[in-house]
């Protein structure tokens, strides 16, 4: 149990004394999935035939994709640290059944997130990572929302100084992936 | 790198095409002007009011009189549905429960006057001068009051099963939470299918 216990303490200490690395900036673009914060609005088509089908307004949402940058600073060979900027627009389209006409308006997203990324131990041309971040969300006439993403699985591939990149995400800001150019400096 | 950069560039264009999106249901465009409808949902529903209350109710008021009966007691969405006899063929019709109109079940309460104008036509069914107020009240705080605000007629000519010749008009108020939302017309010469529907009124 002892040696145990100085195991787990002496690779916590690796861990946390553990250099950064050489390049620790490191900068990515990425474009992916569909903003997903918003769908929620997305209404089917009712048939009914009550007063409540016809008179209320129902939505369909139209996304493009999210484009992403962020910035990182390596503070440990495994955890970088940093924020990530989102831009979308989605266009939404109400109509109400009584009226038999529709109104569009489209409205831009940005959201502002600050993340840690963990490194997971690979090889040195095929990294892997995951990632986790959350901070809001605004829309001008939407307001200001929570909105987080989580990396379960990324990975970059090349140099260590410029890169390509491609996650499995999930959160309200994007579902389903990404992918993405890198540059460390 | 020159790869990175293909692959990141064919993966942008890709995702652009693949764009999501929705196409607004495009069935209900208006025809016929700014506040006149042909073909709405507005104009399906008060139809509903002529078809499946109106006309459903004169059915049973024929059955009715045919059997000599004053009170809907059979298998019938009026059930429980009174029936008074004001005149020579002049019926009061008055009801007061659920009642499914266009697919929805909710509280409707109606009273019509019915009067016979010509008897039994070949597809059975007489002529009819109907004149009706009645209430729905539906969920979410809606609700609707209806008028025939000129008699409506109904002819049946004897070839299909119903009657196909309606003139008159309907009027309907909409309610939210008790503050009007809409008042609207029904106006009817002719076919059913050439019913004019205007709202906003």
């Amino acid at each position: 149990m002892r040696k145990t216990l100085i195991i787990i303490a002496a690779l916590l200490l690796a861990a946390v004394t553990a250099k950064a690395q050489t390049n620790p900036h490191e900068i990515n673009f990425y474009i992916g999935g569909y903003n997903s914060q918003f769908l929620e609005y997305k209404t089917d088509q009712n048939t009914a035939m009550d007063l409540y089908s016809l008179y209320e307004p129902m939505y369909n949402v139209t996304t493009g994709p999210v484009l992403t940058v962020d910035y990182n600073y390596s503070v440990l060979k495994w955890l970088s640290v940093g924020a990530q900027l989102h831009y979308s627009q989605i266009t939404v389209n109400s109509y109400t059944r009584i009226e038999g006409s529709s109104n569009t308006a489209k409205r831009n997203i940005f959201c502002f997130l600050p993340e840690a990324k963990l490194r997971i131990p690979s090889p040195a041309h095929f990294r892997m990572y995951g990632r986790l971040a959350a901070g809001i969300s605004y829309t001008p006439s939407l307001g200001v929302r929570f909105a987080y993403d989580i990396v379960p699985f990324g990975i970059e591939w090349g140099g260590q100084r410029v890169y390509g990149t491609a996650e499995v995400v999930y959160g309200n800001v994007i579902k389903g992936g990404r992918i993405g150019m890198g540059f460390r400096f | 790198m020159k790869k990175i950069i293909i692959i990141f560039a064919a993966a942008v264009m890709a995702l652009c095409a693949c764009s999501k999106g929705y196409t607004p249901d495009s069935s209900y465009d208006v025809v016929g002007g700014k506040t006149s409808y042909k073909y709405s949902a507005g104009r399906t529903y008060m139809m509903c009011i002529v078809d499946d209350l109106m006309a459903c109710a004169l059915e049973d008021l024929e059955i009715a009189i045919k059997e000599g009966k004053t009170s809907v007691n059979w298998a019938s969405r009026f059930n429980g549905m009174e029936i008074t006899k004001e005149a020579d063929d002049k019926w009061q019709l008055t009801f007061s429960n659920p009642l499914t109109i266009g697919g929805s079940l909710y509280d409707t309460t109606f009273k019509m006057m019915a009067e016979r104008i010509v008897d039994q036509q070949n597809n059975g069914h007489a002529n009819w001068v109907v004149e009706i107020t009645g209430s729905r009240i539906e969920q979410k705080g809606y609700r609707c009051t209806f008028e025939s605000i000129d008699p409506i007629s109904f002819n049946a000519n004897g070839i299909s099963s119903g009657w196909n010749d309606l003139h008159g008009t309907l009027s309907m108020n909409v309610y939210e939470k008790d503050k009007i939302k809409d008042r609207c017309l029904l106006t009817m010469d002719g076919r059913p299918s050439d019913a004019t529907f205007m709202r906003g009124l």
